[in-house]
């Protein structure tokens, strides 16, 4: 076996069948869209090569709105860096320090992570109704009927009332990663800490956490990288409205190329989606390990 | 080893004799209509469909059905990369003209024979004929009407309204009622443009809009009263308060056919859910025209209507069983015409040979009076524009509906 690990030959074999199918379903589908961003190109008939045309439209003479969009989605990446990863980071302390049924909030905050988005979202939308809503409900039962209101069709409330759902459904899938990644740091840290006489607060800042770094980092990209990217949430509760107060990019792109015919241009969109999940992944990286040293 | 041959050789003969049979074949078919209870249009291609596999016992039809919003972008992908099926549902006009510049949509006119044509309705075909050349088949007219509810009329007084300006006194009456006087949702964009574009037509004429909606250049101050009236009517309290995030075919619809809302001007593939047998609107509604707008300059008529044909089924031109493709296409599309007709979905865009008696629907006995008496018909701009413009204005109107966009500034975003 070692033998065989040493052949380079042997290894580079291994890694073929799948270095192609990442080259098949990532590489090359970047390239090409890269290429589509500098046409002029409708998606079916002839292309014209359009230079950084589309960019220019994109960036320098911009009417569709574009950078609302990049705004709303950097939004939900601060949510998800403030609000959701502390909340998922607290829940996995506590849940890992040892609290009674610990199985089964473990269970239960994963849960929303495994229903399907449009479940959820259909949930969502129906608990932000205007008659008959959980949530105006609830302002109607306590008194607050002048609170009630409209949230996904009012451009003021609904970019949080979008939100809101995603934050809350990934919180549990972020708490796992932490979760996991504490129980696996060895038992006698723990031990020895608590000999000591730390408390949770203490146990937390200066060994857990510092500890699962790397796991950190993992769960800021993907929260990072996700909020970027979001596209079924939107799409599904609002189809980007109302007045396209929730168009994220992903939504915008989609909209341009199909609806819009607007191929070229839309892979411009794509590319710049890429660079700047690519960008912050680089960030995050980099901000990280170099406290590490 | 022997017994391998042995096989080998038994499932190539078995092979053969399928191939010398010859005549199996298989067409693969797309649509938007997934379910029975969203749409009725399901019911009708069904019957259509087992009509034809009872004449064509050999054919094996495959069916896939994916809803409208989602359709859209499948369908353009696979033309697009060749792998379109046989037969499939599209939209005429600007849809589907990239399609047919590109060469991926079949020339039904070889096809044609006289008696066929003769079954076709004048005009059915306008928005899939491109260059003098025909590229799909009518699945039906489809027309907007003002549904209204009589009973909720009759039990708040108010009398149905002549003339717009009456439309906003029976709007302000439902309203100080505590009644939403209409049923609508535009979460999907798109619902209100009927009202604006019914409105327009009523002040410019059918003639005057379609030309200049169908170049992209639109300049009459038509444009702007329209914008007005919609104004008028939201102001009025015309539209529920959410109305921007609920979609039309979900509440939307629902408040309407629960017998809560008085009023829907909508298109008439919406009607047969009204005459469900779980509808409280059974039996209760009376379908008027939109009313006319009292500007004295208005150059158009009460019965200039909303619609037209403007779907069909078209034949993939990469299809390798081309001519059955099409026969079957030529066959269904006719007998889905006939069905929709009879259950009361839409009107057909062919002779049909079914006398009004056979239909069912009370709402579609209504809707073919007034057919009669309309005077022209103006499908959807969004099918008319350029995709691009299409995309613009729907978002814009939505923004003068939500009070974003003033009259002034909405016309101002209009393609010139």
């Amino acid at each position: 076996m070692e033998k065989l690990l040493r052949n380079k030959a042997a290894l580079a074999l291994f890694v073929l069948p799948a270095f192609i199918i990442y080259c098949a379903i990532v590489l090359i589908p970047i390239l090409v869209s890269s290429w589509y961003s500098l046409l002029k190109w409708d998606g079916v008939g002839k292309s014209v090569f359009n230079g950084l045309q589309n960019f220019v439209e994109l960036f320098a003479r911009n009417t569709d709105g574009f950078w609302t969009t990049v705004k709303n989605s950097g939004i939900l990446a601060a949510l998800s860096v403030f609000i959701q990863l502390p909340l998922a980071m607290l829940i996995a302390l506590t849940l890992a320090w040892g609290v009674r049924g610990e199985q089964f909030f473990r269970k239960v905050y994963f849960l929303p992570v495994i229903i399907s988005t449009v479940v959820i979202c259909q949930l969502w939308v129906q608990i932000y109704n205007l008659d008959y809503g959980l949530l105006n409900g609830l302002l109607r039962a306590v008194g607050l009927k002048s609170w009630a209101q409209p949230w996904l069709s009012q451009p003021r409330t609904a970019l949080p009332a979008v939100f809101l759902p995603i934050v809350w459904q990934y919180v549990g899938y972020h708490m796992l990663l932490y979760y996991t990644a504490i129980k696996s740091l060895p038992e006698e840290i723990f031990d020895s800490a608590r000999i000591d006489g730390a408390n949770f607060a203490q146990t937390a800042i200066r060994i857990t956490i510092p500890l699962i770094r790397a796991m950190i980092r993992v769960s800021l990209i993907f929260a990072i990288v996700g909020s970027f990217k979001l596209f079924d949430h939107v799409y599904i509760m609002t189809y980007g409205g109302p007045m396209q107060a929730t168009e994220v990019p992903s939504t915008l792109m989609y909209k341009t190329i199909f609806r819009k015919y607007a191929y070229g241009y839309g892979s411009g969109m794509s590319v710049f989606i890429i660079l700047e999940c690519f960008l912050f992944t680089l960030i995050v990286q980099r901000g990280l390990r170099s406290r590490e040293g | 080893m022997k017994k391998m041959i042995i096989g080998l050789l038994l499932v190539l003969l078995s092979l053969g004799l399928v191939w010398a049979q010859g005549k199996k074949v298989t067409i693969n078919v797309w649509h938007i209509w997934p379910d029975a209870s969203a749409e009725a249009s399901y019911i009708d291609f069904n019957q259509a469909l087992d009509d034809f596999k009872k004449l064509n016992p050999n054919v094996t039809v495959n069916v896939d059905s994916t809803t409208n919003d989602l359709y859209k972008p499948k369908i353009q992908t696979a033309l697009s990369a060749n792998e379109a099926p046989d037969v499939f549902f599209t939209f005429g006009s600007a849809f589907s003209k990239p399609f047919v510049d590109a060469g991926k949509i079949a020339v039904l006119d070889p096809y044609m024979d006289a008696a066929y044509k003769s079954k076709l309705l004048a005009g059915t075909t306008a928005f899939f004929t491109y260059n003098g050349k025909l590229y799909g088949l009518p699945l039906g007219m489809h027309t907007a009407w003002l549904y209204c509810n009589r009973e909720l009329y009759q039990k708040y007084g108010i009398k149905y309204p002549k003339t717009f300006d009456e439309l906003i006194d029976v709007v302000k009456a439902f309203k100080s009622k505590g009644v939403v006087p209409f049923a609508m949702g535009n979460k999907e964009r798109w619902p209100i443009i009927l009202f604006y574009e019914t409105l327009a037509v009523k002040y410019a004429g059918a003639k005057t809009i379609q030309a200049q909606v169908q170049s992209n250049k639109l300049n009459d101050p038509a444009y702007l009263k329209a914008a007005k009236d919609i104004r008028r009517l939201v102001d009025a309290g015309a539209f529920r308060p959410d109305v921007l995030g609920v979609s039309m075919f979900a509440e939307g619809f629902q408040v309407f056919k629960d017998g809560q809302v008085p009023m829907m001007y909508h298109g008439s593939w919406m009607t047969q859910p009204m005459e469900a047998d779980d509808a409280a609107t059974k039996g209760k509604i009376d379908v008027l025209r939109f009313p006319m707008v009292t500007d004295k300059s208005a150059k158009g008529g009460e019965f200039d209507t909303w619609g037209g044909s403007f779907s069909c089924f078209s034949v993939s031109a990469k299809s390798k069983i081309l001519k059955e493709a099409v026969e079957f296409a030529k066959y269904i599309t006719f007998q889905q015409n006939k069905y929709a007709y009879i259950n009361g979905t839409n009107l057909p865009c062919y002779r049909v040979d079914v006398s009004p008696d056979q239909v069912k629907s009370e709402i579609n006995k209504q809707v073919i009076k007034l057919m009669d008496k309309s005077t022209s018909f103006t499908i959807g701009w969004d099918l008319m524009l350029e995709q691009k413009n299409a995309q613009e204005y729907m978002d814009n109107i939505t923004k003068l509906l939500g009070g974003a966009l003033t009259p002034e500034q909405f016309v101002a975003t209009l393609p010139k």
